[in-house]
């Protein structure tokens, strides 16, 4: 493409998205005044960012293969907050517009967006989060607290409408949470856009154990942001299963922060249709002896389309890290197709980094083998399948349901 | 009584099996050696049902029916079981859920009733311990991480759990040390009832000392090319297949 069209892309993108979100930017600027200056300050420069940059498109290096126009602009997005999502010990969530007060709080909420590759642009969801980010809960595990129950959250967006939540999570010293998330619809025609970030801050030897069951309409458009920081020895374990969603972007930043930490980030998707499942990350190893670990395996039929951009990036002096990346996907149909770009960006000398990404079909052979002992062919199909996804959980600490 | 007539198989344009006949009845045990690339692999996998190969003339009756028009997983419910040469290894998938899911597939589609899974391994583990296979490989992905000898007595154990009525066994012999030879002929021997039927596929005389066969025929350029009692397998291991491939060649 040549730079006059590219240069009219982008225009035109910039445009066709002050008018689609107008209604949201609106509504934005008529918030309430209970609310720290520094926070509406941050509104206001998210505003200005957002009306900046508009919806990412897919010149960008980072959104080259997940565009959100196309699905964005057949909605009309409504703003609408969500209520009555959680379940479990409910002292333990509340609305960030009462917890303003707490500097911990107000930090977050006024934080950079994590960048990646230096460019502003990438983060333009994000900045439209941060227009409405007062709109959301704050979940603070004091220290040592280990929650025996789960925290669940549960959430079916509604038709047309257009829903940003911020989620803040702070696990305290020697703290343990369980939180599982299950996004769910009510019917597949239902077009909505969910516009999250999620802030996770983990202390010294905390542990949060993340899941997601990812079941939106089949129209949905999903934006999920989450940025980690960790402490010495603390651990995340984050699980995202995809069944859902027209489009869906899961973007990761991941940062170490205290020697000895460990994070997982895993994603499985079984998907048909048109549907678009994009995992992105970055992992930063800022300090030594720190561990990751991202494991995708996706199942795409029809025309579903699986995107893993992964990075691990390895500061100078982060020695003894060990991050790896591996990506599998099981391509079921000629039209469906996997986007895998495992990167590595290392700048310590003693680290430990393997990354993989294969494609394929169902290996016929293993089919055989499993018909030549009476199984059937469609069972044989969905062993092979199921147990290709399970591969995600290896070595989490998932307490199973029974189903 | 198990029929093979005139039995034709290509693979890629290459005829591999040329007008293959044998007959087996109830309770027999029939060896087939050759040398390498004879076909003997190629008789097995069409016997099972695999479709690669392309039948091209002949049949193979089992119980009156012609197991060619039938799915893999059909056959097996009929009674067939193929133990491979190069067992596969199923990723994730653990050796019990995998048998238990087979057993049950055939017993359904046989309108039997289904194991559950107390019944299940009430059956599997005397077997088990009798073919040397321990709970952790139970457990374990099939065949994942198994060396050669230990592939091969899952191949039995799950022979002895399906109990066919007709096992192909081929090349189960190769990758055994001596002790598991002595393990797996005995798991073998065990499942000869006087009605159940074997085709034993060798290259080496020494397993037949083991599981003694009624017939031993020669296969080679993808047709039988001689039968004879137990004495016709000693009589290969001093004289090789020389004549069978010059004859071949003629
Ligand atoms: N997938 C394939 N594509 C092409 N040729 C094949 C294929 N599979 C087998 N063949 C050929 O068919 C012939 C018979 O092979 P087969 O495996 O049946 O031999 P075999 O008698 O079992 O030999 P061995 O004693 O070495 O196991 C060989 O020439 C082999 O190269
Ligand atoms: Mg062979």
């Amino acid at each position: 493409m040549s730079t006059q069209s590219a240069v009219k892309e982008v225009v035109y993108y910039k445009a066709e998205t002050a008018q689609l979100f107008a209604p949201i930017i609106a509504l934005a600027q008529n918030s309430a005044n209970d609310i720290p200056a520094a926070i509406i300050d941050k509104q206001n420069a998210a505003r200005a960012l957002f009306t900046t940059y508009g919806v990412p498109y897919p010149k960008l290096e980072r959104w080259k293969y997940s565009n959100f126009y196309p699905v964005l602009k057949k909605m009309d997005l409504a703003p609408a907050a969500l209520t009555d999502i959680w379940r479990g010990d409910l002292s333990l969530v509340k609305p960030i517009k009462d917890m303003l007060a707490e500097l911990w709080v107000q930090a977050l909420l006024t934080k950079e967006a994590p960048k990646s590759d230096d460019v502003r642009d990438d983060n333009a969801f994000w900045y439209l989060n941060d227009i409405q980010n007062v709109q959301g809960w704050v979940i603070d595990i004091p220290a040592g607290a280990n929650v025996s129950e789960k925290l669940l959250l549960e959430t079916v967006n509604k038709d047309n409408t257009y829903n940003a939540e911020r989620i803040i999570i702070r696990v305290g010293r020697n703290a343990r949470l369980v939180l599982d998330e299950q996004h769910n619809h009510q019917t597949n025609d239902h077009r909505y856009f969910k516009n999250w970030v999620t802030q996770i801050v983990l202390d010294d030897n905390a542990e949060l154990v993340h899941t997601r069951m990812q079941n939106d309409s089949l129209k949905a458009a999903y934006v999920q942001n989450t940025s980690v920081t960790l402490g010495r020895d603390a651990r995340y374990y984050g699980l995202t299963i995809n069944k859902g969603a027209q489009i869906f972007r899961n973007q990761y930043a991941v940062m170490f922060e205290g020697e000895g930490a460990h994070a997982s980030i895993r994603s499985s998707a079984n998907v048909g249709h048109d549907q678009h499942i994009d995992l992105t990350t970055c992992v930063y190893h800022n300090v030594k002896s720190c561990t990751s670990d991202q494991i995708v395996r996706n199942v795409l039929h029809d025309k579903a389309t699986g995107v893993f951009q992964g990075k691990v990036y390895v500061e100078k002096g982060a020695d003894y890290t060990d991050g790896s990346q591996s990506s599998k996907a099981l391509l079921l149909s000629p039209f469906a197709s996997m986007h895998a770009k495992p990167e590595l960006e290392i700048y310590a000398d003693e680290v430990k980094c393997a990354h993989g990404a294969t494609c394929g079909a169902l290996d016929e052979k293993a089919l055989f083998y499993a018909r030549s002992r009476g199984i059937a062919y469609e069972d044989a199909r969905a062993m092979l399948v199921t147990a290709f996804l399970e591969e995600v959980k290896d070595g989490l600490p998932l307490i199973e349901d029974s189903e | 009584m198990i029929s093979i007539k005139n039995l034709h198989a290509r693979i890629e344009e290459k005829e591999i099996l040329k007008g293959l006949s044998l007959e087996i009845e109830p309770g027999k045990v029939h060896a087939i050696m050759g040398p390498n690339g004879a076909g003997k692999s190629t008789l097995a996998s069409v016997i099972a049902g695999r479709e690669e190969y392309e039948v091209t003339e002949g049949e193979v009756i089992m119980n009156g029916k012609n197991l060619l028009d039938l799915e893999p997983e059909e056959r097996a419910a009929e009674g067939v079981f193929m133990a491979f040469q190069y067992p596969l290894e199923i990723p994730g998938v653990p050796m019990n859920t995998f048998l238990r899911t087979a057993l049950n597939a055939q017993r359904k589609l046989r309108g039997e009733e289904e194991l559950d899974s107390l019944a299940y391994l009430k059956k599997i583990k005397p077997l088990a311990k009798t073919l040397g296979v321990s709970d952790d490989m139970l457990k374990r992905a099939l065949n994942e991480g198994c060396s050669g000898g230990e592939k091969k007595r899952n191949e039995v154990l799950q022979m002895s759990m399906l109990e066919p009525q007709f096992a192909v066994l081929d090349e189960t012999d190769s990758g055994l040390d001596i002790d598991a030879l002595r393990v797996v002929a005995d798991g073998v021997n065990a499942l000869r009832d006087g009605q159940r039927s074997f085709l034993v596929i060798t290259h080496y005389q020494r397993l037949l000392d083991y599981i003694k066969p009624d017939v031993v025929h020669v296969l080679a350029g993808g047709r039988i090319v001689e039968t004879g009692g137990p004495e016709l397998a000693l009589r290969l291991e001093d004289e090789g297949y020389a004549k069978f491939i010059s004859e071949e060649a003629a």
